[in-house]
């Protein structure tokens, strides 16, 4: 996978894969290219070469809505929510994937709309539950705490039912404390069956959580394994640290 | 809260029993004529915040309007269809131009979006204006049909030949209209509409089809002005280009506006005001614009939500004086 901004190669014959159920790190200092990579998987833009497969299936260059609606789902490493809706209200209308009533059941209220609805009702209290915003529930996403509005940006990727979740740095901005229960919360999601590919800075919760890690530098894959291997590797620690030979 | 909800209903109840009666105490053919323009900028604002709950502000609703105009005088002198059949295609009319522009003019957010719609009606206009094979170029169309008869034998007969008939086709007309659009907000369609508004990027990838869901709230809001455009030209009998210039965009914008945005009830108040402003201000007639520019200046800076926030910021501005008084005692 390549992507090109002007002459600049962003992201440079990318190549990785997750499995299923599979935790993936995805590393690299400041500018390596990860979001781009979220932002080329999930659609938001278009690779200048290669390709994305899901399930067999080639989802590149397919919109954003359709690559969700295929099982990838992202969230945004700036806080990005519906702030006006109340934290219920916003996961119930994230949930509007799962809806099997189309146009004319939601506008009509039909009976199977308002069973639907039940339904959908039930589904996002469970999810407030799952990610312990239950409390919250009510107040208005954009009055949110920093940290409980990050977990309720994971909630309404939840909402849509991925098989990939992929998160954007799910742990920045976080106190000590927010750091301990979002990593408690990525391992229960990761628990559930999803597969989750994780853009981290902070190394101690990535090693610790990842099963795997890929690490980017210039928008190249420098290397590949389990966080002990990664760790191990003298072509991480340059990038992390610099050669001494060429400064900044 | 439940007997909010009832004072509400039984409020709600009482206007509408009033508006049924009003034809019997208000007789002036003048008057009656004000309640159905009334009417019809009703419409036309509601259906215009319905575009704006998914974030776009269109200036196409002259334009469209001018589409179920014309479409509906021509179906039914052309097409011989009848005034009742014509009038819903003529909606959809407006539905379908809009549908079709709607998907390039989409993909512009913001003021780009609210531009390449303004140019829209303008286009409409001029080929309106044009067109004189069809349209009868800048005098328009005359001799427009009214709507044919409905009668029950014995029980009433409605053939508007009167001001009074026009008024309760309107008034059912826009009590139909507003059903619909308020069924349409408070179903997932318009918590999807919404959450588009708040969050493009958010909503997408939640698999919710942003583009797609623009374009229907625009499609949906312009057959509404199709429709009010096509009851506007058989009320009035004539059609021609210049009833639907930018100046009646721009109107249907400052009724919206000032009425509030954030309520459904906001642009209803704001089109009952400022259609009766002008008439009561008598000698300002000549200068309307001017008038409704001053008001809508107010508004934005003194009462951003428009008139409808009004009571509770007073009720809020009373709470605090109240709270002021305890800390002091």
């Amino acid at each position: 996978m390549t992507k090109y901004f002007g002459g600049l190669a962003a992201v440079d014959r990318l190549d990785f894969d997750v499995q299923e159920g599979e935790l993936v790190g995805l590393i690299g200092p400041n500018g390596a290219g990860k979001t781009t990579v979220f932002n080329l998987i999930t659609g938001f833009l278009r690779p200048t070469g290669g390709k994305i497969i899901f399930n067999e299936k080639d989802v590149t260059n397919r919109k954003p809505h359709s690559v969700a609606a295929s099982g990838i789902v992202r969230t945004f490493q700036a806080t990005n929510l519906f702030g006006n809706f109340t934290v219920f209200e916003s996961i119930v209308a994230a949930c509007y994937l799962k809806s099997t009533v189309g146009f004319w059941g939601a506008f009509l209220h039909t009976p199977g709309s308002r069973r639907d609805r039940v339904r959908i009702e039930e589904r996002a209290l469970d999810i407030t539950r799952f990610v312990g915003l239950e409390s919250m529930r009510d107040q208005r996403a954009r009055n949110l705490a920093y940290g409980h509005k990050r977990v309720l940006g994971m909630a309404l990727s939840l909402a849509a039912d991925p098989q990939l979740l992929l998160l954007d740095e799910p742990l920045s901005g976080m106190n000590a404390g927010e750091v301990d229960s979002a990593i408690a919360l990525i391992r229960r999601i990761f628990e559930r069956g999803t597969a989750i590919l994780l853009i981290e800075h902070n190394m101690r919760a990535a090693m610790s959580l990842c099963q795997r890690i890929v690490v980017l530098q210039m928008g190249r894959k420098i290397s590949v394994g389990s966080p002990d291997e990664v760790r191990a590797d003298k072509r991480v620690i340059q990038a992390y640290l610099g050669t001494g030979k060429h400064v900044a | 809260m439940n007997r909010k909800k009832s004072t509400r209903a039984a409020s709600l109840g009482a206007l509408l029993l009033v508006l049924l009666v009003l034809p019997l105490f208000v007789t002036q053919p003048y008057l009656i004529h004000i309640l159905i323009m009334i009417g019809i900028n009703v419409l036309l604002a509601t259906s215009l915040r319905f575009i704006a709950t998914s974030g776009q502000l269109s200036l196409a609703h002259a334009g469209m309007m001018s589409v179920g105009a014309y479409t509906s005088a021509l179906l039914v002198m052309k097409g011989g269809l009848s005034v009742w059949i014509a009038m819903p295609l003529a909606g959809i009319a407006a539905m379908i131009l809009a549908v079709l522009v709607g998907f390039p003019f989409v993909r512009l957010k913001g003021i780009y979006f609210t531009m390449v719609t303004l140019f829209l009606s303008e286009f409409i206009r001029l080929i309106a204006q044009q067109w004189k094979g069809l349209t009868g170029g800048p005098s328009g169309i005359l001799d427009i049909p009214r709507p044919g008869a409905i009668a029950i034998p014995g029980l009433f007969n409605v053939d508007f030949a009167s001001k009074a008939d026009y008024y309760y086709f309107i008034l059912i007309l826009v009590l139909v209209c507003l059903l619909l659009l308020y069924a349409l907000e408070s179903s997932r369609i318009g918590m999807t509409l919404s959450s588009v508004r708040q969050s493009d990027s958010l909503a997408e990838s939640l698999g919710m089809d942003a583009a797609g869901f623009r374009v229907l709230a625009f499609g949906i809001g312009c057959f509404f002005a199709g429709v009010s455009g096509a009851f506007y030209v058989h009320y009035l009998s004539a059609a021609n280009p210049d009833s639907f210039g930018f100046l009646l965009s721009t109107y249907v914008l400052m009724y919206m506006v000032v009425g509030g945005m954030r309520r459904f009830s906001g642009p209803i108040i704001g089109a009952v005001i400022l259609t009766i402003v002008p008439e009561v201000a008598g000698g300002l007639r000549e200068y309307e614009p001017f008038v409704f520019a001053a008001i809508l200046l107010l508004i934005i800076f003194f009462l951003r939500d428009g008139v409808v926030s009004l009571p509770e910021r007073i009720r809020r501005a009373k709470k605090e004086a109240a709270t002021r008084l305890e800390s002091k005692a």
